[in-house]
């Protein structure tokens, strides 16, 4: 039988971390990994399509419109700040603020989710009129999804802080909810060119 | 290729049985440091021959494949292939649309010579593929593709469809004749030929069983009133060697089973049942023969 | 050479340590852990369990009855085609049939089974007490388990899909794949899909931050790296095939154009998309093989396998280009010829990591003293077997070669010869390993022997002729051929062999329940192995070891002299682990793991159920997904006394560190 020594004990050790040592933030990144690559594959679909396609958009079908695409960039692009505040309330571990800029989170992701089922329709083509419809929609579906997910775990968060007193891993999951929208919103950037801005060239 | 791999393979397995027979050892003997170099030596060696090796092989493979893939001299003749489940439609190419030939699940070029195939598919995606002609290539949907053949010696070349296309993949086989050039003239200049009138009257019968039943509804034959071209065009189908895309030699007693019950031979074809009477049935089957 | 014989009965070499067992903590402490770590018993437990053993042994059962099924598709296909004309099964039976095959095999046997076996021992070897997200893993399980029922209830309803595991479009399409049978299989790729993403996921986090400190990236096992390569390459390729299947699912149900020509999609994206997935796919399944072979290697040869940098950057290096290839499943549409050429090269560039690994084996064998036991025969078996298979392979990335032999029984010859020499002898092999340690008790050698020798023979008699059939013209999936053609002998002979595998097959399964009861008792340590599940008992306590081993070496236990360090200090009233930091291993903080929970169960069977509602309506899916808000917020919602006892252990924390 050999003997077991102790060399150190962990007993000392916090139970949860901020950054990218908790878990939290890779089970986030792993989302974010999965789904990126998924709305990329959707891209590639886009240019494979489009290199097959003599006009695109296909004859016949209208340019998209720019009015609401463009006011809820604006709208995720202003969103950062709620997303940051809160993450920066959550590290100093003060309840009331952190609540207060989740809520305010929160809100800006539902109107953007409202403002989202608007942009479908601001695409001025059916889903199922041509492969150039079909990929639009898809591509403004699997970006959606991943900010109603977003918003579901804000609003989740939302009520855990108004019924319970936040321990620190509640803390550190907020962190993470705003470090998961602020990929929503920057792989918003070039779909936003890809599907709104690039058929006017 | 096959002898560089089975070279190979002798020589790695080879290794593997003479590492693991050639042991002796005790229950504790140390391995000496020398063996620990010459094994370092060994897996570096054989990593040195192996790249050259494949990377040889990977010039040759472009140099095959540039030189199989480039055609020889302009396609003396070219003819449209159309996948349908699950027959081969054909069409000779020509600049004045009466020389066009139509037929199915047969294809005729004179040998030595080169000739052009252009492949597009009505519904899913087939694959064009005569082993002794050529490699395959797809019939897709939507794209226009082409290869070209040159059979260089006469015979009877077999060719089944090599991308599964649903129910009876199984059984779309086509048959390329490659005929010296004064048969190949005269198979042509006959398939350009119409229909001939019936001769008797028991002819005349199957051809009228044939322009009123349910035939006419998918099948051609020039100048008759049967024009549809849902199925193969039956103008000289007693011409062909098989029936139903080689499922079947083309003899009398085979045409009237795939006539009266193809779903038992082929279960899925396009093509019905059809309940004859055996007075109409004769008469059609007497028509059909007329058809060479 | 002094042949070892092989015992009946097994006898251990050299005597068995058993490591770690002398406890760091008393008894009373030993027992509230194992409450801490089991805490539900009796059918309700089960069926909550979040313990990454109990998910791995389930989800190895439940790959192991698809494995079964798979191969009585098989079996049925063999019979069929063994005579020319035969009409032992029609063709719309075949054409389920065939396509069940393919899809079961890839996609509920040995991807899952690669993945389970993963879940089930990356822990243990790595030192620590679960995966990284306890809960998601049973999540993965339930939905891969329901997708696979779900597949076979609507195939045992005569609604099987049938345009091939591929499943090209048009064929597969709204217009020609009629009825609903497409729809099951789309949607059976997104169960699946979906749980192997989960499991991906648990082995990235799993490895990255759980291991025992000390096990730097120098030293981590094999099996584990081969593990982590494949989680990655997982994430992208599922992804591809979660995006190809609802694409398809989308033409057909909602009337999207992504495949139809006429409308500007184009029937080769589809193509594309699953390729993209389908080649990766294959060494998703192969990788975690090559793992399991240098974990034998080394235990049965005494030393650790030859070369560890160079095998750990070929199995990088196997990941990474696997993902170049795929338009080689394409060389007959009309990809252009430049294209074409880059994938040859890559296709064949890629034999070069596999041949290292290979030699590297070779020459651990020579330099080590090899113990023959089965599963150092089913190593020697693999190398034999699987060779032909990447020579075939290589030969098949010539493009003029490839047009010839590409969908014909010369492919089916050479992914049968890669798959089961390259991935089933390793696994079977694995098992003869690692049955010791998850049951106790030791499988029988001299079964082994008929098992390996039948499965040896019985591969070759059935797949090689399989090689000169497609050169004689044979194409892939037909349901019959006609006598004339020449083709029946060799069809014959294949089946001959196809009953060989399933006398081998059935010699496993009798040696595997057998054994349960009559094999003899393992022990921690029956190999004298050096990896670290082998330092905790077997089967291993719910909470796999009682303190946290400190890795010193690479060569792991055998490395330990007397004494072995330890970490000790986490807590025994509550489920913890250990989580250090990615580059250095330093303990970085203490994790506490969710308890069982019946949420995952919940959840999985509403994912069920709006996949499956998703076949006639796309209204299933915002329905679905709404209902599952329930489990979600049960699953997130902090258990109220973990919550307090956290609150107030941490203001202790806080102020004493305050204080200091």
């Amino acid at each position: 039988m050999r003997k077991v020594r102790a060399i150190a004990s962990v007993d000392r050790l916090p139970n949860e971390v901020y950054g990218p040592a908790n878990m939290t933030w890779w089970g986030a990144l792993g989302g974010e990994v999965i789904e990126g690559f998924v709305v990329l594959l959707a891209v590639f679909a886009y240019f494979y399509l489009r290199n097959n396609t003599p006009t695109w958009p296909p004859l016949h079908t209208p340019l998209p419109s720019l009015g609401i695409p463009t006011l809820n960039l604006l709208l995720m692009l202003v969103s950062i700040v709620p997303a940051w505040l809160a993450a920066r309330a959550a590290k100093a571990e003060d309840r009331y603020t952190t609540l207060v800029w989740l809520a305010v989170h929160g809100a800006f992701g539902i109107v953007i989710c409202v403002i989202r089922y608007f942009e479908f329709f601001a695409l001025n083509v059916r889903w199922d009129a041509n492969a150039y419809g079909s990929l639009n929609w898809a591509i403004l579906f699997a970006h959606g999804y991943t900010a109603v997910f977003d918003v579901f775990d804000t609003l989740g968060a939302v009520v855990l802080f108004i019924f319970l007193e936040p321990e620190r891993k509640n803390y550190v999951y907020v962190t993470e909810n705003s470090f998961f929208w602020y990929f929503v919103v920057i792989t918003w950037l070039p779909l936003y060119w890809l599907l709104f801005l690039s058929p006017r060239w | 290729m096959v002898a560089v791999a089975v070279v190979t393979y002798i020589l790695v397995v080879g290794a593997l049985f003479a590492v693991i027979r050639n042991r002796r050892y005790a229950a504790d003997d140390p391995v000496s440091p020398g063996r620990h170099e010459r094994a370092e030596r060994s897996v570096k060696l054989a990593v040195l021959v192996v790249v050259p090796v494949l990377f040889l092989f990977l010039l040759y493979n472009f140099a095959v494949a540039r030189n199989v893939s480039r055609m020889p001299d302009g396609p003396l003749l070219t003819i449209d292939v159309t996948g349908h489940q699950w027959w081969c439609e054909v069409a000779y190419e020509d600049p004045v649309p009466h020389n066009i030939v139509r037929t199915a699940n047969e294809i005729h070029i004179p040998v030595g010579k080169t000739v052009m195939i252009k492949l597009a598919s009505h519904d899913v995606i087939h694959s064009f593929w005569v082993p002794n002609l050529s490699g395959k290539k797809d019939l897709l949907p939507g794209h226009k593709d082409a290869i070209w053949i040159r059979a260089d010696k006469p015979g009877i070349y077999r060719g089944q469809c090599a991308e599964f296309c649903g129910l009876e993949h199984a059984k779309m086989a086509l048959f390329v004749v490659a005929e010296s050039a004064a048969e190949f003239t005269k198979w042509i200049e006959h398939q350009r030929e119409p229909a001939p009138t019936p001769a008797d009257s028991l002819t005349a019968k199957g051809q009228v069983v044939f322009e009123t039943g349910p035939c006419a509804m998918c099948h051609t034959v020039a100048s008759t009133r049967a024009a549809a071209t849902v199925g193969p065009d039956l103008t000289h189908v007693a011409s062909r060697m098989t029936l139903a895309a080689g499922t079947l030699p083309n003899t009398r007693g085979n045409l009237g089973g795939w006539i009266v019950d193809p779903q038992t031979i082929k279960p899925g074809a396009k093509m019905p049942a059809n309940s004859l009477e055996p007075k109409d049935l004769q008469a059609l089957l007497a028509y059909l023969g007329t058809l060479k | 050479m002094t042949a070892q014989p092989l015992p009946d009965e097994f006898v251990p070499a050299t005597p068995i340590d058993e490591v770690l067992l002398p406890p760091a903590i008393d008894e009373a402490d030993r027992a509230r852990l194992h409450a801490t770590w089991e805490p539900v018993i009796g059918l309700v437990g089960w069926l909550k369990s979040v313990n990454h053993k109990s998910v791995g042994k389930r989800y190895i059962c439940a790959a192991l009855v698809f494995f079964l099924l798979g191969g009585l598709e098989a079996a049925a296909m063999r019979m069929q085609l063994s005579r020319p004309e035969n009409t032992l099964i029609g063709p719309d039976l075949y054409n389920q049939i065939f396509t069940m095959h393919g899809t079961t095999m890839m996609f509920l046997f040995a991807v899952p089974i690669m993945t389970a076996i993963g879940i089930y021992l990356v822990p243990l070897m790595i030192g620590t007490r679960n995966v990284a997200f306890p809960r998601l893993n049973a999540l993965g399980f339930w939905v891969y388990l329901l997708g696979g029922i779900f597949l076979y209830s609507f195939f045992f309803s005569n609604t099987g899909p049938d345009a091939g595991w591929f499943a090209y479009v048009p064929l597969s399409g709204p217009q020609y794949g009629m009825g609903k049978r497409v729809d099951v299989y789309a949607q059976m790729v997104t169960f699946t899909e979906i749980a192997a993403l989960i499991a991906a996921l648990e082995a990235v986090v799993t490895i990255c931050k759980m291991r025992a400190p000390g096990m730097t990236w120098g030293r981590l096992p094999l099996f584990v790296w081969s593990q982590l390569v494949t989680a990655v390459m997982v994430m992208f390729a599922m992804s591809s095939v979660a995006t190809a299947s609802i694409m398809l699912g989308a033409d057909r149900l909602i009337a999207t154009q992504f495949f139809n020509p006429a409308e500007g999609g184009d029937v080769l994206l589809w193509q594309h998309l699953f390729w993209f997935f389908g080649h990766p796919e294959v060494y998703i399944i192969f990788i975690p093989a090559l793992g399991m072979v240098s974990q034998i290697v080394t235990t049965f040869t005494r030393r650790p396998v030859f070369g560890y940098p160079a095998m750990v950057a070929a199995l990088i290096a196997t990941g990474t280009i696997g993902f170049g290839l795929w338009v080689h499943h394409m060389f007959s549409t009309s990809v252009h010829q430049l294209g074409q050429s880059y994938f040859t090269a890559a296709s064949t560039m890629i034999s070069i990591p596999t041949g290292v690994q290979i030699f590297c084996w070779i020459a651990t064998l020579w330099l080590g003293r090899p113990i023959w036991r089965t599963p150092l025969l089913f190593v020697v078996g693999f190398i034999v077997v699987f060779m032909i298979g990447g020579l075939s392979g290589v030969m098949l990335a010539s493009v003029p070669f490839d047009v010839q032999a590409t969908d014909t029984y010369f492919v089916v010859g050479h992914l049968h010869y890669v798959l089961v020499g390259g991935a089933v002898m390793p696994l079977i092999g694995a098992f003869y390993y690692w049955y010791p340690k998850v049951t106790g008790r030791m499988m029988s050698e001299r079964l082994g022997l008929w098992n390996f020798w039948l499965l040896f023979i019985g591969i070759n008699v059935t797949f090689f002729p399989m090689h000169i059939l497609g050169l004689r013209g044979m194409t892939r999936r037909i349901y019959t051929y006609q006598e004339f053609l020449g083709w029946g002998t060799l069809n014959l002979i294949a089946t001959i062999g196809a009953v060989i595998i399933v006398a081998g097959m059935a010699v496993f399964a009798v040696n595997f329940f057998m054994s349960l009861k009559t094999g003899a008792i393992a022990g921690a340590n029956p190999w004298g192995a050096d990896t670290l599940e082998w330092a905790t008992t077997s089967p291993p306590p719910p909470y796999n070891f009682v303190d946290t081993p400190v890795v010193t070496s690479r060569e792991g236990l055998w490395a330990y002299g007397d004494e072995i360090p330890v970490v000790t200090g986490l807590h025994t009233d509550r489920p913890e682990v250990l989580i250090t930091s990615t580059m250095t291993t330093e303990p970085a903080y203490r994790n506490e793991l969710p308890t069982p929970t019946i949420a995952p169960l919940v959840m999985a069977i509403i994912i069920a159920g709006m996949l499956a509602a998703a076949i006639v309506t796309p209204w299933g899916v915002p329905i679905g997904s709404t209902l599952l808000l329930v489990p979600f917020y049960l699953w997130a919602w902090p258990d109220k006394a973990q919550h307090q006892r956290n609150l107030r252990e941490q203001g202790k924390q806080d102020r004493e560190s305050e204080a200091a």
